[in-house]
């Protein structure tokens, strides 16, 4: 029952984007898109992903916005401190390597792709639970944390996903 | 002159200055990065010029420019990868 | 009014890639250009296309340039991932130690 709750809300939304790029709110219109994404969503569970859709992208709809948000406010922050480098012209970089504390392979991969979005850090590699990120000289957000043994507040916020 | 249309210039005049370092670069990853620059300010360009001049089916291009820049970039980077000295 | 703010912001976006520019020239490390200046182009790409959304008003050009908003922001750091990946794995060689 679950199950199909979750396949209908992947298909309302699927059919909002199939109405945004036709432009139109038609009948005939919404109906194409309703089969269109039903068949996509069928397709894609039974011939491309290994295991299910929704054990795959399991994420709770409000940790993806509270994410997002805090996300949002990160990029612009780091963004500001990125202008200060730039006119100080600083050029050292180092290779940090980092210890996640999350079992979740959706989750690592949102935290490998936030760490790279926000100015002043890359990620470069994941090994397991082990990622390298590429940082300046001066970076002391996860070395300090790599050393206190504790979470960088992503993913105290990535933790809350599971169902 | 409107301040789209010159903020378009200006964005024509980054595309440029952009182009020189892809010129210039003195390795195959800085030209990698050039190019990366260069079709993120070509998406702005064309949302810009489909608002000046009122033609929302120009946003449906810049749809397809973005997949394909990402697809092109991924593609030359993994081709590269490990092969080394061919700058 | 709500113009005034559009335009604010894709003036504030405008600034921001120029510095993208200016440090793309200003370092002389490919990894440090790569750190600062293609991140520059995300935040600048984010204000822009606000920018353009306020601009457009409420109507499906601008819920496409959200939709090319959504995209851009997934795709742009795995290229970025793609490429420092590539050339740190050719083992183009990082500088340790801090220059003058």
């Amino acid at each position: 029952m679950k199950k199909i709750i979750h396949t209908l809300i992947l298909v309302l939304i699927f059919t909002g984007i199939w109405l945004v790029l036709n432009e139109s709110l038609a009948v005939s219109q919404l109906l194409i898109g309703l089969f269109f994404s039903a068949v996509s969503i069928l397709f894609t569970n039974r011939y491309l992903l290994e295991d299910d859709y929704l054990d795959a992208y399991a994420i709770k709809p409000e940790v993806l916005l509270h994410y997002s948000l805090y996300l949002f406010i990160q990029i612009y922050q780091s963004g500001f401190a990125a202008i200060l480098k730039i006119i100080k012209g600083e050029d050292s970089v180092k290779i940090i390597t980092y210890e996640t504390c999350m079992s979740n392979e959706l989750g690592i991969c949102l935290l490998a792709n936030a760490l790279t979005l926000t100015p002043g850090t890359v990620t470069i590699d994941k090994n397991g639970h082990q990622l390298q990120i590429l940082a300046f000289q001066d970076e002391n957000a996860f070395t300090d944390i790599t050393e206190g043994k504790t979470c960088s507040p992503y993913e105290m916020i990535l933790r809350r996903m599971d169902h | 002159m409107t301040f789209l249309e010159t903020a378009l210039f200006v964005i024509a005049i980054y595309i440029a200055l952009v182009l020189v370092r892809v010129i210039l670069g003195p390795t195959i990853w800085d030209r990698l990065l050039g190019l990366n620059a260069i079709s993120a300010k070509i998406i702005m360009s064309i949302v810009i010029f489909s608002i000046i001049t009122e033609q929302p089916y120009l946003l449906d291009v810049a749809l397809v420019y973005a997949l394909l820049g990402f697809i092109g970039t991924v593609l030359i980077a993994r081709f590269i990868e490990k092969k080394g000295d061919i700058s | 009014m709500i113009d005034l703010l559009a335009y604010l912001l894709i003036t504030i976006a405008l600034i921001f890639m120029a510095l993208g520019v200016i440090g793309l020239f200003r370092f002389k490390d490919f990894y440090s250009r790569i750190l600062i200046s293609a991140k520059i182009e995300t935040v600048g790409f984010l204000t822009i296309m606000i920018g353009f959304t306020i601009l457009s008003g409420l109507s499906y050009a601008a819920m496409k340039i959200l939709l090319i908003t959504l995209m851009v922001m997934i795709t742009n750091p795995l290229s970025t991932h793609a490429i420092a990946r590539s050339a740190f794995l050719s083992g183009y060689p990082i500088n340790q130690e801090p220059r003058r």
